[in-house]
């Protein structure tokens, strides 16, 4: 942000702390993009405001700007933050008020949902007596690589000591959360108990990595085998399988398992990606060496040719 | 995020928020504002709960809302952003429809 930080808050050289707050207050009021969801320029205009007043409300860093020692780029980058508005919208917010109409794989609530008023984290109280909706339960869950792919069920321990089962879907992502309606803490006088919302993190695979619903892996190869193909054994995520690699395979060539990848209900089947990395023997030996030495006389060739130096 | 786990740990979120220290942690989470989950290692914090804690200290350092009017905006804040997403979800759904009744619900909204 290159602007001058007195402009981007309407403020003269000369205004105090005081003007220097309020002028801040009233652009971050207006602009927060987690208050002002809907306005596109808000967060550009919130940013700006936040780097300028960064600048100008500590005396010293004020004191050196306008005796021209820093400028306002010449600050530290602003630190990336995350907005709440990026999470707040979506279905799976705990902290979301009120009934929620979707995202969690049972469309035909759609119209119940809607009836079903009076969520949230307080109860209310009815006609005879109180009435108060449970609190809804907050769960952090570790899922293993191979079950967040191919589905499961796992367990949480409650600090009660019970548990409660899991249903992991198949194919579920980072950070995806899964309420249990119902699940939560029973409801007081009759009312109904609350959800139990569980946040999902996946543990990385030291094999697989993945790439939406693909799964990507690197598979070394010996020089043999790259030379005169080979049948090797591969690890999906459903089990080993046979793979032809053929003949002159490069370090860097990508193999494809088609639809051996993430088979998540309602969406196509990724593949499983297999990138060739030709591994050396641990020590070249003298008949390797010699081999090459009177292979490369007559059979030299430049892999670098055509810029891939 | 923290690199082993996806989650954070009470540490984890103080170093990963900018104002945050533990007794301004302990007070979103006294006042409910904050609900932590719970996890094989006790207390953790979420992606939501970081983004979260950002708006919390901006409302609290910079507007010096209290802890009662502090819940009170929380509040308001999470009815719009739900009101705003079943509002989108209404659209999609209707979306998916065909012409015909898109444009008659088109023609009730007047």
């Amino acid at each position: 942000m290159s602007e001058d930080p007195y402009d981007v808050l309407g403020l003269g050289r000369t205004a105090s702390a005081e003007e220097i707050k309020k002028a801040y207050r009233k652009i971050a009021k207006d602009s927060h993009p987690d208050l002002h969801p809907g306005d596109a320029a808000a967060e550009a205009r919130f940013k700006a405001a936040g780097a300028a007043y960064d600048l100008l409300k500590d005396p010293e860093t004020r004191k050196r700007f306008d005796a021209g020692e820093i400028d306002a780029s010449g600050q530290e980058k602003p630190r990336e933050r995350p907005f709440y508005r990026d999470y707040a919208e979506q279905p799976g917010n705990p902290y979301r008020q009120g009934p929620r109409y979707e995202g969690f794989g049972d469309d035909n609530d759609f119209f119940s949902e809607f009836l079903r008023r009076g969520g949230g984290r307080t109860g209310g109280f009815g006609g005879q007596g109180m009435r108060a909706r449970g609190a809804d339960a907050h769960y952090a869950l570790e899922v293993p690589f191979l079950e967040a792919a191919n589905g499961g069920s796992m367990r949480i321990t409650l600090p009660g000591g019970n548990d409660l089962e899991v249903k992991i879907p198949k194919g579920i992502s980072e950070g995806q959360v899964l309420r249990l309606r119902g699940k939560g803490s029973p409801g007081f006088g009759g009312a109904e108990p609350g959800d139990a919302y569980v946040t999902l993190s996946i543990t990385p695979h030291p094999l697989f990595r993945r790439e939406g619903d693909d799964i990507v892996m690197t598979l070394p190869v010996a020089l043999d085998e790259a030379v005169l193909g080979a049948k090797v054994e591969v690890q999906t995520i459903a089990g080993p399988v046979k793979v032809s690699v053929p003949a002159g395979a490069t370090s860097g060539q990508v193999l494809r398992l088609r639809g051996r990848g993430i088979a998540a209900a309602g969406r196509p089947a990724g593949d499983q990606r297999i990138e060739l990395r030709i591994a050396m023997p641990k020590q070249i030996d003298e008949d390797l060496k010699r081999f090459m030495e009177e292979w490369r006389r007559d059979h030299a060739y430049d892999p670098r040719k055509g810029g891939q130096s | 995020m923290s690199a082993e786990t996806g989650f954070y740990s009470e540490e984890e979120a103080i170093a990963a928020v900018g104002r945050l220290d533990h007794a301004l942690l302990a007070r979103f989470v006294r006042t409910r504002v904050i609900l932590p989950a719970d996890s094989e290692a006790g207390s953790v914090y979420r992606g939501v709960d970081l983004a979260r804690m950002e708006l919390l200290c901006d409302l609290c350092c910079d507007f010096d809302l209290g802890d009662e009017a502090l819940d009170m905006v929380m509040r308001l804040v999470d009815q719009l952003h739900g009101a705003r997403g079943d509002l989108k979800a209404l659209m999609r759904a209707l979306g998916e429809e065909p012409e015909e009744v898109r444009l008659r619900v088109l023609g009730r909204l007047g």
